[in-house]
């Protein structure tokens, strides 16, 4: 084992959206930062290039087998997801959960679908409106002025649209003209009382932590970034139990190493920071470290439509393109429905419907295909998960990773909660299409497996009381002072918004109350 | 050495040493230019020029599987279909990558379109006409729905359905002649190398 022979002030375990966050604060203020990412830094130039899919070897199907649980994965970017067989984890077949990964420096903030939305009231204080899980130990308001700066920082696009259950942000204004399919959408639902709105997005060539937050955390000098680290276990002074830094392999050689620092961030994504603290067997005085585990449930075309103009190939300019969001409407002001919370859907509209939705085939199926190019109008669900601590993760000690590091085995399902919401939403899209005037050719509600909307959430909680969570409201580990968890793992209830928005503006909040606690030597 | 680390360390060398050095035959012969240039050269892919060699499936379901594809996606005076992509090749081959479920999906549903061929017809499936095949897969005439249907048969005509259709529109000769009249058929696509592994 080699000791790194340089103490730092605080050691970041994840580049992403989070570590990155805390890294560009902390190392502003002149804190210096040791951060470590499982895996190596992405050479733009070097590591990516134009193909044709006919010059794959798989023609695009992808080596078969290869993801079994990573849906996103095709043949053009099969290599930037975490192997599966050298990073295992376990499920019972029975209730299978899709766990997706990515070890790069940067994380799942190099390829995340940009969705920045905040969370509100009703997630925050939940539990007050329905009486159901456990509120926050903050509120929309505490958050607000750190979503104002996330915003400015990943360039969110968007439209004002006034509503309590999705507040309004710092946007680039997106004055954008919607198509005519999509403005026929927007009033049918308008005439049902169903906001929608347009889609809150980061913007620019890259988005990610790595154009947007390391470069000038990097410039300060107070950042250094050790790539291939994969982290086995944080290690504490026996004296204090205080954490005092961690143990990682090298990727590649699996060369031992060991780092000090004064404060320990982990900001690993949501369950490699809970697997690294199950690891250690820190922080869960109270037992419920990797339990309360959720994420957004997705119904993925829930229902698909033709925009019947579009027909024939060749759509008029301007009927088709374009999409928008239609946030949580359900349960705001009374309970509505059979299902509590709610959910939100994603539309757009100019694609091609799949041949799937056609029970045809030869030339009629390709006449067919002809006929709708372009003029699909489909939705997505996600929905909210309820927090329940039956759904968690725990250590397999039979199962360990390349580098022997125990993995860990999931056990999450969804129940009727989440079921009757998705039967809604299909219900609800199907209804507003026909009132667009658009045909419905495919619609279902069955949500892909736990894990697959890749906002995996909960397993390490913030709350006030330390008997029922693991973290403060400072993202500050209960047990132990010098201790720090803020990426998605501290959410106590995520609502149907996509988090990492509220990742990030969570864990620059986190990064100023450690730099204030550092500098009155609290910590 | 890899490939690629293999030319960054030539290319880090002065040429003279990275280049052989050539001499020349005859004092009196004039040397041919050497071009200081790295090359660029072309390859062809391995599909347009030589035939698979069938490994997954037996004869009859090789020839059951190459007339479903011509019947389910046909060839068109200007839309290359399965005969033209070379489809059920392609799929003898990603079929036989696959893992077992898949590949016995394929092989028992390829069984059964000749039993029934020959159950109906006296000949097996790849003998038939698109007419005489219409009752056979009458599964395909169903309304799509989430679930498979738990009959293999028809989930695996399903599932041929959707993987003949993709090895066409992603293969060579579909791209060569529909990317003429659409620039989207292109199947051009942001392809990321591994990363320092």
């Amino acid at each position: 084992m080699t000791n790194m022979n340089t103490d730092y002030d605080v050691l970041i375990i994840g580049s992403g959206a989070s570590g990155g966050t805390v890294a560009s604060v902390l190392a502003k203020k002149g804190i210096r930062c040791l951060m470590l990412d499982a895996g190596p830094a992405v050479d733009f130039q070097r590591d990516r290039g134009f193909k044709r899919v006919c010059d794959l070897p798989y023609r695009g199907f992808g080596k078969p087998g290869r993801f079994p649980n990573v849906t996103q994965a095709n043949e053009f970017n099969g290599n930037v997801w975490a192997d599966e067989k050298k990073n295992p984890y376990t499920y019972d077949p029975s209730d299978p959960y899709n766990w997706v990964r990515v070890r790069l420096v940067g994380g799942k903030s190099l390829f995340w679908g940009r969705a920045s939305l905040r969370l509100s009231n009703y997630e925050f204080r939940c539990k007050d409106h329905d009486g159901y899980g456990e509120n926050w130990p903050i509120r929309y308001e505490d958050l607000a002025p750190y979503y104002d700066r996330a915003e400015r920082i990943f360039r969110v696009s968007g439209q004002k649209a006034g509503l309590p259950q999705l507040p309004d942000g710092v946007f680039i204004e997106d004055d954008s003209p919607d198509s005519e399919s999509v403005r026929r959408f927007n009033a049918a639902a308008r005439r049902r009382g169903i906001p929608t709105t347009k889609e809150r997005r980061a913007t620019g060539e890259l988005a990610s932590s790595v154009n947007l937050l390391l470069p000038d955390a990097l410039a300060t000098g107070n950042l250094q970034i050790v790539s291939d680290a994969v982290v086995r276990e944080i290690s504490t002074d026996p004296n204090t139990g205080l954490a005092n830094g961690a143990y990682f392999i090298d990727r590649r050689s699996r060369h031992d190493y060991h780092v000090k620092a004064r404060v320990v961030v982990l900001g690993a994504s949501c369950l490699e920071s809970t697997r690294i603290l199950l690891n250690s067997g820190l922080a869960n005085s109270s037992g419920v470290l990797g339990h309360y585990l959720f994420d957004e449930f997705y119904v993925k075309d829930v229902v698909v439509a033709v925009v019947p103009e579009a027909r024939g190939g060749n759509p008029p300019r301007g009927l088709m393109g374009g999409g928008g969001y239609v946030p949580r409407f359900r349960n705001l002001k009374t309970r509505e429905k059979n299902f509590i919370r709610g959910y939100a859907l994603g539309f757009g509209g100019g694609g091609t419907p799949d041949a799937r939705y056609f029970p045809v085939y030869g030339e009629a199926l390709e006449k067919q295909l002809a006929d709708v190019e372009g003029a699909g109008f489909t939705f997505t669900t996600m929905g909210e998960v309820l927090p329940r601590y039956e759904n968690h993760v725990r250590i397999d000690k039979n199962v360990s990773d390349a580098w022997g590091i125990p993995a860990l085995h999931v056990q999450a399902k969804y129940t009727d909660n989440e079921f009757e919401m998705a039967k809604d939403s299909m219900h609800v899209c199907e209804e507003l299409c026909r009132e667009a005037g658009f045909e419905v050719v495919g619609k279902h509600w069955q949500m892909v497996p736990p894990g697959e909307s890749i906002h995996e959430l909960g397993t390490c909680r913030m709350g006030n009381d330390p008997k029922t969570s693991v973290l403060n409201a400072y993202n500050q580990s209960h047990d132990i002072k010098n201790l720090f968890v803020v990426d998605g793992s501290a959410f106590v209830s995520g609502g149907s918004q996509n988090p990492t928005l509220t990742i990030s503006a969570l864990a620059m909040r986190a990064a100023e109350y450690m730099a204030e606690k550092m500098r009155t030597r609290e910590i | 050495m890899k490939r690629r680390t293999a030319i960054r360390s030539i290319l880090t060398l002065p040429a003279a040493m990275a280049l052989p050095v050539r001499m020349p035959a005859q004092a009196s012969a004039p040397a041919p230019a050497v071009s200081n240039e790295t090359p660029d050269t072309p390859t062809v892919g391995a599909d347009t020029h030589a035939a698979t060699v069938v490994r997954t499936f037996n004869p009859d379901q090789f020839a059951a599987l190459g007339k479903l594809s011509s019947i389910l996606i046909p060839s068109l005076p200007d839309t290359p279909g399965a005969p033209d992509a070379k489809a059920a090749e392609f799929l003898d081959f990603l079929i036989g990558q696959s893992p077992t479920d898949r590949a016995t999906l394929y092989k028992e549903g390829l069984d059964r379109l000749n039993q029934e061929a020959r159950k109906r017809t006296g000949k097996p499936f790849a003998e038939l006409t698109a007419e005489q095949a219409a009752p056979i897969l009458s599964p395909l005439r169903d309304p799509w729905t989430y679930e498979p249907p738990k009959d293999p048969f028809a989930r695996f005509l399903l599932a041929a359905k959707e993987d003949i259709l993709k090895a066409i529109q992603n293969s060579r000769e579909y791209i060569r002649v529909v990317s003429r009249r659409r620039r989207s058929a292109g199947g051009m696509g942001i392809y990321w190398y591994p990363i320092n592994d």
